[in-house]
Protein backbone atom coordinates (compact mmCIF):
# COMPACT_ATOMS: atom_id res chain seq x y z
CA UNK A 1 0.00 0.00 0.00
CA UNK A 2 1.46 3.43 -0.87
CA UNK A 3 2.29 5.87 1.90
CA UNK A 4 -1.05 5.47 3.73
CA UNK A 5 -1.00 4.28 7.32
CA UNK A 6 -3.25 1.46 8.39
CA UNK A 7 -5.54 3.70 10.47
CA UNK A 8 -6.16 6.03 7.53
CA UNK A 9 -6.80 3.07 5.26
CA UNK A 10 -9.25 1.47 7.70
CA UNK A 11 -11.01 4.79 8.33
CA UNK A 12 -11.53 5.29 4.59
CA UNK A 13 -12.61 1.77 3.78
CA UNK A 14 -14.53 0.96 6.97
CA UNK A 15 -16.56 3.89 8.35
CA UNK A 16 -17.38 1.88 11.48
CA UNK A 17 -13.70 1.72 12.29
CA UNK A 18 -13.57 5.52 12.21
CA UNK A 19 -16.59 5.67 14.53
CA UNK A 20 -14.94 3.34 17.02
CA UNK A 21 -11.68 5.32 16.92
CA UNK A 22 -13.62 8.55 17.50
CA UNK A 23 -15.42 6.92 20.41
CA UNK A 24 -12.17 5.71 21.97
CA UNK A 25 -10.61 9.17 21.57
CA UNK A 26 -13.69 10.81 23.06
CA UNK A 27 -13.80 8.45 26.04
CA UNK A 28 -10.08 8.97 26.57
CA UNK A 29 -10.52 12.75 26.49
CA UNK A 30 -13.44 12.62 28.92
CA UNK A 31 -11.53 10.33 31.28
CA UNK A 32 -8.58 12.70 31.27
CA UNK A 33 -10.77 15.71 31.92
CA UNK A 34 -12.55 13.86 34.71
CA UNK A 35 -9.25 13.01 36.39
CA UNK A 36 -7.38 16.25 35.73
CA UNK A 37 -7.76 17.48 39.32
CA UNK A 38 -6.39 14.21 40.70
CA UNK A 39 -3.53 14.24 38.20
CA UNK A 40 -2.57 17.78 39.16
CA UNK A 41 -2.68 16.92 42.85
CA UNK A 42 -0.43 13.93 42.16
CA UNK A 43 2.23 15.92 40.32
CA UNK A 44 2.07 18.64 42.96
CA UNK A 45 2.66 16.00 45.62
CA UNK A 46 6.17 15.59 44.09
CA UNK A 47 7.08 19.24 44.64
CA UNK A 48 5.63 22.73 44.23
CA UNK A 49 5.82 24.10 40.71
CA UNK A 50 4.50 26.61 38.19
CA UNK A 51 1.99 25.73 35.50
CA UNK A 52 4.48 24.91 32.77
CA UNK A 53 6.46 22.65 35.11
CA UNK A 54 3.28 20.83 36.06
CA UNK A 55 2.34 20.23 32.42
CA UNK A 56 5.81 18.81 31.81
CA UNK A 57 5.56 16.52 34.82
CA UNK A 58 2.22 15.23 33.56
CA UNK A 59 3.75 14.43 30.19
CA UNK A 60 6.89 12.87 31.62
CA UNK A 61 5.22 10.76 34.29
CA UNK A 62 2.68 9.43 31.79
CA UNK A 63 5.37 8.54 29.27
CA UNK A 64 3.83 11.03 26.85
CA UNK A 65 0.41 9.32 26.95
CA UNK A 66 -1.38 12.15 28.72
CA UNK A 67 -1.89 15.15 26.51
CA UNK A 68 -4.38 17.72 27.68
CA UNK A 69 -4.49 21.24 26.26
CA UNK A 70 -1.94 22.97 28.44
CA UNK A 71 -4.21 25.98 28.89
CA UNK A 72 -6.80 23.77 30.57
CA UNK A 73 -4.48 23.39 33.56
CA UNK A 74 -5.16 26.97 34.68
CA UNK A 75 -8.93 26.68 35.13
CA UNK A 76 -8.25 23.42 37.02
CA UNK A 77 -5.59 25.05 39.23
CA UNK A 78 -8.00 27.91 39.90
CA UNK A 79 -10.65 25.38 40.94
CA UNK A 80 -8.24 23.52 43.23
CA UNK A 81 -7.11 26.77 44.81
CA UNK A 82 -10.65 27.93 45.49
CA UNK A 83 -11.32 24.54 47.08
CA UNK A 84 -8.45 25.01 49.48
CA UNK A 85 -6.46 22.06 48.11
CA UNK A 86 -3.76 24.19 46.49
CA UNK A 87 -2.17 27.51 47.42
CA UNK A 88 -0.10 29.75 45.17
CA UNK A 89 2.12 32.79 45.30
CA UNK A 90 4.29 34.78 42.90
CA UNK A 91 7.95 33.91 43.10
CA UNK A 92 11.12 34.92 41.26
CA UNK A 93 13.17 32.16 39.66
CA UNK A 94 16.07 32.64 37.32
CA UNK A 95 15.21 36.30 37.01
CA UNK A 96 11.61 35.60 35.99
CA UNK A 97 8.41 35.93 37.94
CA UNK A 98 6.26 32.78 38.18
CA UNK A 99 3.13 31.74 40.00
CA UNK A 100 4.17 28.74 42.11
CA UNK A 101 1.55 26.24 43.25
CA UNK A 102 1.84 23.91 46.22
CA UNK A 103 -0.43 21.46 47.97
CA UNK A 104 -2.10 22.43 51.23
CA UNK A 105 -2.61 19.86 53.98
CA UNK A 106 -6.11 19.23 52.67
CA UNK A 107 -4.65 18.90 49.19
CA UNK A 108 -2.19 16.26 50.34
CA UNK A 109 -5.04 14.25 51.85
CA UNK A 110 -7.08 14.71 48.67
CA UNK A 111 -4.14 13.48 46.57
CA UNK A 112 -4.09 10.30 48.67
CA UNK A 113 -7.86 9.91 48.33
CA UNK A 114 -7.66 10.40 44.55
CA UNK A 115 -4.96 7.74 44.33
CA UNK A 116 -7.01 5.24 46.34
CA UNK A 117 -10.17 5.95 44.36
CA UNK A 118 -8.31 5.53 41.08
CA UNK A 119 -6.87 2.18 42.19
CA UNK A 120 -10.31 0.87 43.13
CA UNK A 121 -11.81 2.20 39.88
CA UNK A 122 -9.06 0.83 37.65
CA UNK A 123 -9.26 -2.59 39.32
CA UNK A 124 -13.00 -2.66 38.70
CA UNK A 125 -12.60 -1.62 35.05
CA UNK A 126 -9.83 -4.15 34.55
CA UNK A 127 -12.05 -6.92 35.89
CA UNK A 128 -14.45 -6.16 33.04
CA UNK A 129 -12.26 -5.02 30.16
CA UNK A 130 -9.25 -7.15 31.03
CA UNK A 131 -11.17 -10.40 31.40
CA UNK A 132 -10.70 -12.89 28.60
CA UNK A 133 -14.02 -13.90 26.95
CA UNK B 1 3.01 40.51 16.05
CA UNK B 2 4.33 37.17 17.28
CA UNK B 3 2.22 34.00 17.44
CA UNK B 4 2.21 34.17 21.24
CA UNK B 5 1.11 37.81 21.26
CA UNK B 6 -1.64 37.01 18.75
CA UNK B 7 -2.75 34.05 20.85
CA UNK B 8 -2.87 36.11 24.05
CA UNK B 9 -4.88 38.81 22.27
CA UNK B 10 -7.41 36.18 21.11
CA UNK B 11 -7.54 34.67 24.59
CA UNK B 12 -8.13 38.09 26.15
CA UNK B 13 -10.84 38.93 23.63
CA UNK B 14 -12.66 35.65 24.36
CA UNK B 15 -12.43 36.03 28.14
CA UNK B 16 -15.39 37.53 29.96
CA UNK B 17 -14.02 37.69 33.49
CA UNK B 18 -12.62 41.07 34.50
CA UNK B 19 -10.38 42.45 37.22
CA UNK B 20 -7.58 40.79 39.12
CA UNK B 21 -8.47 37.22 38.18
CA UNK B 22 -8.36 38.14 34.51
CA UNK B 23 -4.97 39.85 34.85
CA UNK B 24 -3.48 36.97 36.79
CA UNK B 25 -4.81 34.34 34.37
CA UNK B 26 -3.47 36.15 31.30
CA UNK B 27 -0.13 36.76 33.02
CA UNK B 28 0.23 33.08 33.88
CA UNK B 29 -0.75 32.03 30.37
CA UNK B 30 1.83 34.44 28.99
CA UNK B 31 4.53 33.03 31.31
CA UNK B 32 3.61 29.48 30.29
CA UNK B 33 3.67 30.29 26.58
CA UNK B 34 7.03 32.06 26.91
CA UNK B 35 8.53 28.94 28.54
CA UNK B 36 6.96 26.62 26.00
CA UNK B 37 8.01 28.81 23.05
CA UNK B 38 11.61 28.87 24.30
CA UNK B 39 11.64 25.06 24.17
CA UNK B 40 9.47 24.19 21.19
CA UNK B 41 8.92 27.36 19.22
CA UNK B 42 5.93 29.71 19.26
CA UNK B 43 3.68 27.83 16.84
CA UNK B 44 4.01 24.54 18.73
CA UNK B 45 3.52 26.33 22.05
CA UNK B 46 0.23 27.96 21.09
CA UNK B 47 -1.02 24.76 19.44
CA UNK B 48 -0.39 22.76 22.62
CA UNK B 49 -2.10 25.39 24.76
CA UNK B 50 -5.51 24.78 23.19
CA UNK B 51 -8.05 26.87 21.27
CA UNK B 52 -8.42 30.33 22.91
CA UNK B 53 -12.26 30.29 23.00
CA UNK B 54 -12.26 26.91 24.80
CA UNK B 55 -9.61 27.87 27.33
CA UNK B 56 -11.30 31.22 28.00
CA UNK B 57 -14.72 29.56 28.38
CA UNK B 58 -13.31 27.01 30.83
CA UNK B 59 -11.75 29.74 32.96
CA UNK B 60 -14.90 31.92 32.84
CA UNK B 61 -16.95 28.91 33.95
CA UNK B 62 -14.62 28.23 36.88
CA UNK B 63 -14.72 31.82 38.06
CA UNK B 64 -18.51 31.91 37.76
CA UNK B 65 -19.12 28.61 39.56
CA UNK B 66 -19.65 28.51 43.33
CA UNK B 67 -16.55 27.50 45.27
CA UNK B 68 -16.38 23.86 46.23
CA UNK B 69 -15.02 23.12 49.62
CA UNK B 70 -13.52 20.05 51.17
CA UNK B 71 -15.62 19.33 54.20
CA UNK B 72 -15.30 16.80 56.95
CA UNK B 73 -18.08 14.23 56.79
CA UNK B 74 -18.67 11.66 59.49
CA UNK B 75 -20.05 8.40 58.21
CA UNK B 76 -21.99 6.04 60.41
CA UNK B 77 -19.37 3.40 59.85
CA UNK B 78 -15.75 3.70 58.84
CA UNK B 79 -14.75 6.90 60.61
CA UNK B 80 -14.25 10.27 59.02
CA UNK B 81 -13.39 11.03 55.43
CA UNK B 82 -12.73 14.21 53.54
CA UNK B 83 -14.88 14.47 50.49
CA UNK B 84 -15.29 16.85 47.63
CA UNK B 85 -18.68 18.33 47.93
CA UNK B 86 -20.58 20.90 46.03
CA UNK B 87 -22.44 22.98 48.55
CA UNK B 88 -25.07 24.00 46.04
CA UNK B 89 -25.60 20.45 44.81
CA UNK B 90 -26.05 18.91 48.23
CA UNK B 91 -26.63 21.42 51.02
CA UNK B 92 -27.78 18.61 53.34
CA UNK B 93 -24.24 17.33 53.56
CA UNK B 94 -22.92 20.70 54.61
CA UNK B 95 -25.64 20.84 57.25
CA UNK B 96 -24.20 17.67 58.81
CA UNK B 97 -20.95 19.42 59.66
Amino acid sequence: MPSMDIRTHLAESHPLYLDSRCMVDRVRGELLRGHLDGLLLAVLADAPGHGYELSQRLTQRSGGEIEVPEGSLYPALHRLERSGLVASAWSYREGRRRRIYRLTRAGRRAAGDARQEWRAFSVAIDRVLGAAP
Amino acid sequence: VSAVERYLAELGAALHVRGGERRRFLRECGDHLADAAAERGEEAAVRAFGPPPEIAAAFDAEVASPARRVVHVHHRRGGAHDRWLDARADPRVLARR
